[in-house]
């Protein structure tokens, strides 16, 4: 694999985030909307078969996840021997999801209906994705509509959580393509149509070197790789590479090199930056970067579930929550009502780390951002709360930094 | 003519691969005998693919009567990550107690070639319309012969076929073997693929060099070099692929930039008389194979009558 120059990195705070999905529909209408005919080489350019695709979803967790089962030893993915950063081996031969009964059944909304403007109501075409549910005009229900007891599709589980009352608890889990530094994907590619981007690290699938094998849906633990049965291409999130690329142009007229998702967000919980390592986390390039400052700084931000290997460049602070209820109804001090052991299992820093390590370092994230929290409420000042309040835009979206 | 466009394989991806790619060939289960079995070309009068009654379209036709049936043997491998990234340690699983036979025949008018393939398979897979759903499909491979490029003599006992698409004595262009000095990279011998899939309407052409090094691959909607007909009834298919002996001329004009591969349009040339090198392979898409996961058979020899 080449040299990746810089990496792009990723920083959610989950304490900010609210479900409201406008990332996910930003993405969706970016680049997995069927109505959108999108000439750049190198994505898709028909709508058949990118519909039922969430290249962004938000996810409550505890839950199922998307596609159904995902982080289950069912579905798998990963590396054979993940502690081994030099041993590509991978299984790509798994179980892999199914549309309608894992992913969701595809559907589009009715923009008509929606926001009463026809002008923005073109029928997607036709959709033979499936012998069961082609469907031939916009949609507001999926086609079939999700039915019975193993009814599923994208976002089913929302504000389900778990936990008993009163001690229910429940987080929401945006996800995106990790842009991992060790791809499971890339390494499962029998036609090596899967690289890493020199510039960037940003994971790419040449469309023209795919032939829809699926070794990368399947090896991909995160399931982040998906099928598109149209083209029989396999396709995933290209981190708005087109819209990083576009120049600012004279007097800042042009929008920012910013993906759309992380634009979007309302919440404000997206931070992305560039990491170089070769100058590794002390070089003040890299401290430039509020990305850096939040995972090698203030060590605050966790990957997802890293115990697969591929080290995810997409890191997560993971979520305080209310103190818990003893039978009493009394407050139990200094508790989280989401347990900790249920985040360890999900956030670590890396694949060698244990259980009983991963929620020491949650307990500790817990205690930097509770003092950090506690300087400001206290009119004091926290150079880490600065950077996760986000003033600017420009303090969380810094890919123009380079 | 419609023509995807090239691909060019990397030298470090071969270099990278093909070390790997030599393993002991002993007990472990891989083709590595040649002869196994003949597939005899019986020269019948004119055809033509179109004709729908004809022997292309009918896999009943009279003419066939007149071609023997060769059972053709296949065994079970899951070549299982064929990427450029190393450790294809254990890359590769033979079960030995799986066996898949083909029954072909084949038949011939001096222009154009046909094989009437017969395999079980409980399931119609046609489609891939769903992640977890895979294409049934049939392949049939034949290395370009060593007159083209010296030194790629398929199929000895020295010289196990270790892939679809590939076929390596594990030597560097100087003889040389991994580990002796001087070691270069493996040379892996261009082939020539004739891939069938239930959803395509005809054979498609493909040339490779290797596992993940598919050099180019060559679709065409001339209905005069390539022909499929298909059937699949009582948990049975019958396949008729057909080609054209002789295909265009190489280097080929309108791709002067794809002139590295094989002659007559990167067609291996198929000659009344001659014999060539050939092995098939078969996908049950109901099974997930595709791919490397597949059934494959020993080097065969396919002898076309004068």
């Amino acid at each position: 694999m080449a040299t990746i120059e810089k990496q792009v990195r990723m920083v959610f705070d989950l304490n900010k985030c609210i479900g409201c999905h406008t990332c996910t529909m930003a993405c969706k209408t970016q680049w997995t909307d069927g109505r959108i005919d999108i000439p750049l080489e190198n994505l898709p350019d028909n709508p058949e078969g990118l519909l039922y695709q969430y290249w962004n979803n938000v996810e409550t967790m505890p839950g199922r996840g998307y596609p159904r089962g995902v982080f289950t030893p069912e579905l798998g993915g990963g590396f054979t021997n993940p502690t081994d950063p030099d041993d590509w081996r991978v299984d790509p031969l798994g179980p892999l999801p199914g549309i309608v009964e894992d992913y969701g059944a595809p559907w589009e909304y009715n923009y008509d209906e929606v926001l009463g403007s026809s002008a923005v109501d073109e029928p997607p075409g036709t959709f033979p994705v499936g012998d069961t549910f082609a469907a031939t005009e916009s949609q507001m229900v999926p086609i079939p509509s999700p039915d019975g007891p193993d009814a599923y599709s994208s976002n089913w589980d929302e504000d389900v959580g778990a936990g008993k009352y009163p001690n229910t608890h429940y987080f929401y889990l945006p996800r995106l393509c990790n842009h991992c530094t060790k791809p499971a994907c890339l390494a499962a590619c029998p036609k090596n149509a899967i690289y890493k981007r020199e510039e960037d690290g940003v994971v790419l699938i040449d469309q023209d070197r795919c032939e829809g094998y699926r070794r990368c849906v399947a090896a991909c633990p995160y399931k982040k790789v998906y099928y598109n049965a149209a083209k029989k291409k396999s396709q995933k999130c290209i981190f708005c590479y087109p819209r990083i690329e576009q120049d600012t142009g004279p007097d800042n007229l042009q929008p920012p090199r910013e993906n759309f998702c992380f634009n979007q967000c309302v919440g404000r919980i997206r931070f992305a930056g560039f990491y170089d390592p070769d100058l590794g986390p002390n070089a003040a390039e890299n401290l430039a970067k509020n990305v850096n400052q939040l995972v090698d700084v203030w060590g605050v931000a966790l990957r997802l579930h890293p115990e697969f290997g591929t080290a995810p460049n997409l890191f997560y602070i993971p979520p305080l929550s209310p103190p818990g209820f003893r039978r009493n109804g009394r407050l139990v001090p200094n508790s989280q009502r989401i347990p900790i052991k249920l985040l360890a299992k999900m956030f670590g820093d890396d694949a060698n780390q244990t259980l009983r390590q991963r929620m020491r370092r949650i307990k500790e994230i817990f205690r930097i951002l509770e003092t950090e929290r506690a300087k400001v409420a206290n009119g004091g000042s926290s150079a880490l709360v600065d950077i996760l309040v986000a003033r600017e835009e420009s303090d969380r979206l810094q890919l123009y930094l380079g | 003519m419609k023509r995807v466009s090239m691909k060019i394989a990397k030298a470090l991806t071969l270099s990278l691969v093909l070390p790997a790619l030599l393993i002991p060939t002993t007990g472990s289960g891989f083709p590595t005998d040649t002869d196994t079995y003949q597939v005899n070309a019986v020269r019948v009068g004119s055809f033509t693919f179109a004709d729908p009654t004809g022997p292309a379209n009918n896999p009943s036709h009279p003419d066939w009567t007149s071609a023997t049936a060769t059972d053709v043997p296949l065994e079970y491998i899951v070549f299982a990550s064929a990427n450029a990234k190393d450790s294809f340690d254990d890359w590769a699983k033979v079960n030995p107690e799986a066996v898949r036979h083909l029954s072909i025949k084949s038949i011939h008018d001096g222009g154009e070639i046909l094989f009437r393939v017969e395999f079980e398979d409980e399931t119609f897979d046609e489609n891939a319309r769903d992640v977890p759903r895979f294409f049934d499909a049939l392949a049939l491979m034949i290395p370009y012969p060593e007159s083209d490029y010296p030194g790629c003599v398929p199929g000895e006992t020295s010289e196990p076929m270790i892939h679809m698409g590939m076929r390596c004595d594990g030597r560097d262009e100087h003889g040389l073997l991994p580990g002796e000095p001087g070691f270069d990279f493996a040379r892996c011998c261009p082939v020539n693929l004739h891939f069938w899939r239930p959803d395509k309407v005809e054979v498609e052409n493909i040339v490779t060099n290797g596992a993940g090094t598919t050099l180019e691959t060559d679709e065409t909607d001339d209905p005069t070099l390539f022909h499929a007909a298909q059937e699949w009834s009582n948990d049975r298919w019958t396949v008729i692929m057909g080609r054209a002996m002789v295909g265009p001329p190489n280097p080929d004009p309108a791709h002067p930039d794809a002139t590295d591969v094989g002659p007559g349009g990167y067609m291996v040339t198929l000659e009344a008389g001659g014999t060539y090198a050939t092995v098939w392979a078969n996908w049950d898409g109901d099974r997930d194979e595709r791919n490397g996961s597949k059934f494959i058979g020993l080097f065969g020899t396919l002898i076309i009558a004068p």
